[in-house]
């Protein structure tokens, strides 16, 4: 082997082999139909749930589990280590944490749908064995990372919710067989917030501190009001969390206007990066991006309404909606439209001789202008049936959202078939 | 080849293979966004440059650019830690 060929390697290591980090987004895109799928047949149950095992729960697990934290986790694995310089401990234990989450999210998924709550709890402890085990990893990689500290901040917040979130979600899985609970609602919630604002929210805020600027190319947010908005936005998930246990209106009032002020200036810091960014024409992805940030203040002030009884009757679930659906799922799979590519071209590229293939190459275009414009109808319609509670236009807008997923899943297939053997 | 800074701290100079440019300390995405000012506001065909990590979301933008990359071996120096250092040739006028 040649010295540069050495060096090559060693500079590449960073790079998980391209079957860890895709192994996870074809779950996800996997998780992404299934969910469509499951809220077509459901759809009559969608605009008054406000929890409660059975097949909306499922549904909702299909995509805060299924298709939200797969992707995290197969997004975090291949990003953090590039970005903090530290490569991760192994690659094994990454194998370890998909075949116990993945599976173990299936079987949860199922046990919920079914309402077994044997199987619920098994598959639970499972799937929190795979989650405590990729918090330890990233926690290792955050540890030794040097550089970066506005994201690695956010990092260890959406760890820490993440280990709560896991907890809880076991504690609730056991409620339903021993009743161990004092106040299973209040868990529930508390545990809503913490996945949904904390693990998946802080990791979305964190990582758009790079990725935001990547894409636009532009300079990060400056330091002193990315801190300033990280400090509010882990604030108020901590007292969106205790109030939600305590069961206390005030805290959870106080915490979201506090989330409010924390997203008023994430926006603001993330709309003076694309001002100021060399690329002007975002593309596709942005749309899903931008929509996301539209939905993000207006899941807070649906969520004040309907803790003060302003909302109407579908209020919780239109919060539920706009919080995992219109907010976390548009913005990811914005994302996800973004970096697929990217990461699909450096993986192709080593495979080959010479320069990466070009983004161009290795994605169709027309899947993911299909997706978007599904994804967005789907959301709109899902949102209307909540409001005036009529069942057609929840599974109209359902089978909408399917025909999305599906076309986000031959994106994913066009832009991972090349990287075969790689 | 020798990856050390000149004495003033610049971190950009020229020597016989090309305009040379130190990104090392810098936060991502800021690597990436100065060689990408760099190709897009200059006459240069070739640099060579320094990052702490290797800057893989970079190299699409460069292949967009009519731009291809080389790794270069490090020179060994132990000022020179566990650098990425890149020839970025133009092969697109």
């Amino acid at each position: 082997m040649t010295l540069a060929a050495t060096f090559l390697a060693g500079a590449k290591s960073r790079l998980l082999p391209a079957s860890i980090p895709f192994r996870f987004f074809a779950a996800a895109a996997a998780f992404h139909i299934l969910l469509w799928g499951a809220l077509v047949a459901e759809a009559d149950q969608l605009a008054r749930f406000t929890g409660g095992l059975g097949p909306m729960l499922a549904v909702v697990h299909l995509l805060t589990l299924g298709v939200l934290t797969t992707t995290a986790m197969g997004a975090s694995v291949q990003l953090l280590p590039v970005a903090t310089r530290r490569a991760m401990v192994a690659v094994w234990p990454i194998k370890l944490v998909f075949w116990l989450t993945v599976p173990g999210m299936a079987a949860l998924i199922a046990g919920m749908y079914a309402a077994q709550t044997a199987v619920l709890i098994a598959a639970a402890a499972v799937t929190a064995a795979g989650l405590v085990l990729f918090a330890a990893l990233l926690a290792d990689n955050l540890r030794r990372a040097g550089s970066l500290p506005v994201v690695a901040a956010y990092g260890w917040a959406a760890l820490g919710a993440l280990v709560l979130l896991v907890g809880l979600g076991l504690a609730l899985a056991l409620d339903y067989e021993i009743g161990a609970l004092p106040d299973h609602n209040a868990a529930a919630l508390a545990h809503m917030i913490l996945g949904g604002f904390g693990f998946m929210g802080l990791l979305a805020l964190g990582f758009s501190h790079v990725l935001v600027p990547m894409f636009a190319l532009a300079a990060a947010p400056a330091k002193r009001p990315a801190f300033a908005g990280f400090a509010l936005a882990s604030t108020a998930l901590a007292l969106g969390s205790i109030g939600a246990l305590a069961d206390s209106r005030r805290l959870l009032t106080i915490a979201a206007l506090i989330g409010l002020a924390a997203i008023a200036l994430h926006l603001w810091l993330m709309q003076r990066v694309l001002t100021s960014g060399m690329r002007k024409r975002l593309g596709l992805s942005f749309v899903l991006i931008r929509a996301a940030w539209l939905v993000l203040p207006v899941t807070l002030l649906v969520g004040l309404a309907a803790l003060h009884g302003w909302a109407g009757p579908g209020g919780p679930t239109l919060f539920g909606l706009l919080l995992i659906g219109g907010w976390l799922l548009t913005f990811l799979l914005g994302v996800l439209q973004r970096i697929l590519p990217f990461l699909a071209s450096m993986h192709a590229a080593g495979t080959t001789s010479g320069a990466p293939r070009l983004m161009s190459e290795l994605a169709a275009s027309w899947p993911i202008k299909i997706h978007a414009a599904c994804h967005l109808i789907a959301l709109v319609a899902l949102a209307s049936a909540i409001v005036v509670d009529v069942q057609w236009l929840a599974r109209l807008g359902s089978m909408v959202g399917l025909v999305g997923a599906l076309a986000f899943a031959w994106f994913t297939v066009s832009v991972t078939r090349p990287l075969t053997g790689a | 080849m020798h990856c050390a800074r000149p004495q003033d701290g610049s971190r950009q100079w020229r020597n016989e293979e090309g305009v040379h440019i130190d990104l090392r300390g810098l936060e991502p995405p800021e690597p990436m966004v100065t060689v990408l000012q760099m190709i897009d506001g200059g006459d240069e065909s070739v640099l060579i440059a320094y990052f702490d990590r290797e800057p893989i979301f970079l190299y699409p933008e460069l292949e967009d650019r009519g731009w291809t990359h080389e790794f270069v071996p490090s020179c060994g120096d132990p000022d020179c830690g566990d650098e990425v250092k890149l020839r970025l040739v133009r092969w697109i006028r």
